[in-house]
């Protein structure tokens, strides 16, 4: 997070009623203005048909980013402040209108979805323009019959961007756009861009990417971190509590359920993602590690707007089960829904049995220490939390997208040509050459499994180097294990080293194998003396 | 939109063009106007210029004047800062594509950064006028110019112009050019989710 606290202010909205029955709006403003949650908290009816009025607050005002608390929707443009967009986040209060909890649940509620939006501003509440995606039309979300009126109004999607110095792609790394299901990422003049026509927002570049190099303002790591602290701040009530990250289908599909006077317990807090791709093992853990006694995930029903297929992700969820499992919580705290496209009792029926299932368990103790730049990986995570649970047993995790590797080198067949540490975006596999040897280094702890070595290994197809996705905390620790070693030959000439030992014989038995003759120039000479050494014969 | 637009570019290319002998008056009135128009959010109302209003011209003349940071998109995009480059030629072609030449008392070249500017301003007045005359299928074709021009041109090139002129911290061009570049950037994507949607509409109900 960058610099002084941002000023966020929050205007909630009773919506006619709809929100207002089912939350005291006074005691949520008091509480959030007298926990200096929020700069200043005004409460505005019927919001959606005067959006320029909300222009007007955020401007009087001069809040850096705003939290609107409202019945749903999308119906607002951006507003600028100093050359940069006022970024505002939207709660979804309107499933309370259901008034199957107690005011006093739902009000407390409300304030830790309202705190946990704050917090995900408060890092970076103003946006620059680079990050604005202005879009002409239908709103993304679920739409109110009011917000018809504002179709054809300009408004503004938040994109990712790419930070250039972290970037490895002049290393050869193509995995964003592999993975980005619009086709929005391209390498030009060896750079990866981002074409704003075709992205969506869905942040599934953000997981994949081996060195953090995008950037999605209120969709980092560190502002899901924080907002998952503001839900689960202790307090009294609503304990145990549960993390439900929704995508925005799922979202959608939790407004309805209010609107369809169905509901959900009321201890089951959402954090809405634009798809659950781009949930890293990290945050899906983080959320048991803040004391979640249990994080469900709520995908769409039916097809997946981005065109996803989250069986993919599944595999990441199915790692961070079985870190659950070893830890000693269970793997059934972390649960996968997919509900059928329009059966929202079947979808409350489950995760109100999740909820009761999860409340069984013995709690989940909470966050210790907030982890530092470097922590924002699993691996580290996993380190903290057993050392939090006071777990003796090593923890060893094969199963499942595993997002670290250990890498093997078959030394009968690697000529140490050092490619696939030219092409190792994290540098965890590395070339060292030092007087009559060289060496390939690998440090396990920086592995990010991304196979990248292997796909550019000329020799991969005999098995010179091999990936296997493995999580060992034990091995976190060592560092610089050497994979693979071979001497230099020198030129006979000038007396450089010039080639590997293992390279010089590959080369020679090809040589060979084709009807080669004069062998000696290859082994020992360098490529500059081997014209002089030819001619001085 | 499409009038704003234009005056907006109108404006830019005026600011960044020669100071006259009132510049800073100038200067003063077309940031009034920018800060009405659709550049208004980069443009503001505390938009921060120092300067001593009488040295314009001179900070004109040293910045771009000289070879420290010439005003040319030839000198970004066609390698080691020469100008006339392959990038002068066609964006001559693209004015001659509308009709137009270059005045012949306008002694600079024409990849000029405020002709670049003026030529957009231009687009957007035809823009404008197709859609007061209902001819949307020429209003179209502006807006696709637009954003070609805007894509292939300004939004290439005036970042790392605006680079050098920080790097000088020669106010007001500094904070002038970085406003310019990022509503540049912002605008071209403006577009481009116009044409995404107008495209849309006239898919689904042909007219």
């Amino acid at each position: 997070m960058k610099g002084s606290p941002a000023s966020i202010g929050v205007i909630l909205c009773p919506c006619n009623g709809l929100v207002a029955r089912g939350i005291d709006l006074e005691a949520l403003a008091q509480f959030l203005q007298a926990n200096n949650l929020a700069r200043k908290v005004i409460i505005r009816d019927d919001l959606c048909e005067k959006p320029g009025e909300i222009g007007e607050i955020v401007q009087s005002q001069g809040w850096d980013g705003l939290v609107i608390g409202a019945c749903g929707g999308d119906f607002f443009p951006a507003f600028f402040k100093e050359g940069e967009a006022v970024a505002h986040l939207v709660a979804h209060l309107r499933e309370e209108s259901a008034l199957a909890h107690p005011k006093s649940e739902l009000t407390e509620r409300a304030q830790l979805i309202i705190s946990s939006l704050v917090n995900r501003l408060q890092g970076e509440a103003k946006v620059g323009s680079q990050y604005l995606k202005p879009r002409f039309g239908r709103p993304r979300q679920r739409m109110g019959r009011r917000a018809l009126l504002h179709l054809i109004k300009l408004r503004y999607d938040l994109v990712p961007q790419i930070d250039g110095e972290r970037c490895v792609s002049d290393r050869g790394c193509r995995l964003c756009l592999s993975t980005c299901p619009t086709k929005a990422l391209a390498v030009e003049e060896g750079r990866v861009v981002l074409d704003k026509d075709k992205c969506e927002g869905c942040g599934m570049c953000l997981p994949i990417c081996p060195t953090r190099a995008f950037h999605f303002p209120t969709f980092t790591p560190q502002a899901l971190d924080s907002a998952l602290a503001a839900l689960m701040a202790p307090s009294a009530s609503l304990n145990p509590r549960l993390i439900l990250f929704a995508c925005q289908g799922g979202s959608a599909l939790l407004d309805a359920l209010g609107a369809d006077g169905l509901y959900y317990p009321a201890n089951l807090l959402p954090l809405s993602v634009p798809c659950l791709g781009m949930l890293s093992p990290y945050l899906i853990l983080r959320a048991l590690d803040h004391g979640a006694s249990g994080v469900g995930f709520l995908a769409c029903s039916g097809q997946c707007r981005y065109g996803y297929d989250l069986s993919r992700w599944q595999k990441r969820l199915g790692f961070a089960q079985e870190v659950a499992s070893q830890l000693g919580l269970g793997r059934e705290r972390l649960r996968f829904f997919s509900p059928q496209e329009g059966d929202g009792k079947e979808a409350a029926r489950q995760l109100a049995e999740f909820v009761d299932e999860v409340s069984r368990l013995s709690p989940v103790p909470g966050a210790e220490a907030v982890l530092g730049e470097e922590g924002w990986d699993s691996p580290h995570l996993v380190v903290a939390m057993a050392s939090k649970l006071g777990l003796k047993e090593n923890i060893i995790v094969t199963e499942g997208w595993v997002p670290l590797g250990q890498v093997a080198i078959d030394a009968s067949h690697c000529t140490a040509c050092g490619l696939c540490a030219a092409h190792c975006p994290t540098s965890a596999l590395r070339q060292e050459e030092k007087e009559d040897a060289t060496r390939l280094i690998f440090n396990y702890a920086d592995c990010v499994a991304c196979y990248q070595c292997s796909r550019f290994c000329p020799e991969r197809a005999k098995g010179a180097i091999k990936v296997e996705r493995v999580l060992d905390l034990q091995r976190l620790g060592e560092r610089d294990a050497v994979l693979m070693e071979d001497t230099m030959l020198r030129c006979q000439l000038c007396g450089e080293p010039f080639v590997a030992a293992g390279m010089a014989r590959q080369v020679s038995e090809r040589l060979l194998a084709q009807g080669g003759t004069s062998l000696d120039y290859v082994t020992r000479y360098c490529p500059r003396c081997r014209l002089k050494a030819q001619l001085t014969k | 939109m499409a009038k704003g637009r234009g005056q907006a570019y109108s404006a830019l290319a005026l600011i960044l063009s020669k100071p006259q002998a009132n510049g800073a008056g100038d200067l003063r009135r077309a940031l009034q106007e920018l800060g009405k128009g659709p550049a208004a959010p980069f443009f503001y109302q505390e938009f921060p210029i120092h300067w001593q209003g009488k040295e314009l011209k001179v900070e004109y003349q040293r910045l771009f004047g000289g070879g420290y940071a010439p005003p040319y998109e030839s000198v970004y995009r066609d390698g080691e800062g020469q100008v006339m480059g392959q990038s002068t030629l066609q964006v001559v072609k693209e004015y001659e594509a509308e009709g137009l030449i270059l005045a012949p008392e306008f002694r600079d070249l024409p990849d000029h950064i405020a002709v670049e500017l003026q030529f957009m301003s231009h687009l957007c007045a035809q823009e404008a006028d197709a859609w007061q005359r209902g001819d949307a299928s020429a209003a179209l074709g502006y807006l696709r110019k637009e954003k070609a021009f805007l894509g292939q041109h300004l939004t290439k090139w005036l970042p790392l112009f605006g680079q050098r002129v920080r790097i000088a911290n020669a106010e007001p061009y500094a904070s002038l050019l970085t406003a310019t570049a990022s509503y540049v950037a912002f605008d071209r994507d403006q577009v481009g989710a116009l044409l995404n949607a107008l495209g849309k509409i006239s898919g689904e109900e042909p007219t």
